[in-house]
């Protein structure tokens, strides 16, 4: 063998046997590529309903009035006392509250009186009483007939 | 018509087949000379794949879809090269080293006296030989698979053959 030129060694070089790929071998990498494939498929997809649940329950609960609007920037932060929907969740817990444990509805009207920025007194229940009466609490009103300390009934207007 | 690079970053399971039959000879031959045997070429070959797909969205932005599968073949081997040193003391891929029952060139000499000669270039130089011969690739996608510069390469490349040249010919003269 004489070698004479770089297109020559170039030659002898490619003439070299070397392995081709098996078609065993396509098989196998292209079953892993489809698998992979298959399984972002479901990532994407289940990424995409978790998000659409998240903003539903999101949109539902400020909707709600649950969510302060202030949060989404939809209102003025000072507007933390929510919509007619908050009021009749709250009047309506605080009845369930009553009639269900009387003793825990003292904890609760607590804090009916702090998140709606009420001033508490060592009476809670009567501090929500005043502010019943006095039309700051406009939705909710007691039975004229019951005593200040029995909370019989708590009637929610629609 | 999307590009093969944008098929491929879209997860298009037609453009993976595509691309692997543009260069499967290639990939594995040049993983076999890398690994020293042909089964583990193969088994680098897959892993490289398969992290390609894995890391699709590259390709939007690459130009040479096969230089760049060549890439992350090269970098697949290096990490294959490095587990298998920690686990055995066998040097690095001699060319000799291919599996010998799927050898049939009739000149069988004349074969093992040039891969002989390849053994004697350093790891770089055979691997530009390798890349440039087997692959196709051009000087520019050798260069940026080993990031070098691409007049180095060429030049290298030059070296090398001029060194195969000298040392085939010393060969012969011996005989």
């Amino acid at each position: 063998m004489q070698p004479e030129s770089f297109h020559e060694i170039e030659q002898k070089l490619c003439a070299l046997t070397r392995p081709n790929a098996a078609d065993a071998l396509r098989a196998a990498v292209l079953d892993d590529a489809q698998r992979e494939l298959r399984a972002a498929r479901w990532d994407r997809r289940l990424a995409r309903t978790a998000i659409a649940v998240v903003l539903a329950g999101i949109t539902i609960n400020a909707t709600v009035g649950l969510v302060p609007p202030h949060v989404f920037g939809w209102g003025s932060s000072s507007s933390v006392a929510a919509g007619p929907w908050q009021r009749r969740l709250e009047a309506t817990a605080m009845g369930i509250a009553n009639l269900v444990d009387p003793g825990s509805s003292t904890p609760s009207a607590e804090h009916l009186m702090l998140s709606s920025q009420l001033a508490l007194g060592p009476n809670p229940w009567a501090a929500y009483d005043e502010a019943v009466s006095s039309g700051i609490w406009p939705l909710a009103r007691r039975d004229a007939d019951s005593q200040s300390n029995s909370r019989e009934r708590v009637e929610t207007y629609p | 018509m999307p590009s093969l690079g944008q098929r491929l970053a879209q997860g298009d399971h037609a453009a993976f087949t595509e691309l692997y039959d543009r260069c499967a000879d290639q990939l594995v031959a040049y993983a076999a000379l890398r690994m020293g045997s042909r089964d583990e070429g193969a088994d680098v070959v897959q892993a490289a794949f398969l992290r390609a797909v894995k890391n699709r969205r590259r390709f939007r932005s690459v130009q040479n879809p096969v230089a760049y599968l060549f890439q992350m073949l090269r970098n697949e081997t290096l990490r294959a090269q490095t587990a298998r040193r920690r686990t055995r003391t066998q040097s690095i891929a001699d060319p000799n080293a291919v599996n010998g029952e799927h050898r049939s060139s009739p000149d069988h000499d004349t074969e093992e006296m040039i891969n002989g000669a390849l053994a004697r270039l350093t790891l770089e130089d055979r691997e530009i030989i390798e890349l440039k011969l087997y692959t196709g690739l051009t000087f520019e996608e050798i260069a940026d698979i080993l990031q070098r510069p691409a007049s180095s390469v060429a030049t290298r490349y030059r070296r090398a053959l001029d060194s195969l040249r000298g040392w085939l010919h010393k060969q012969v003269s011996q005989e």
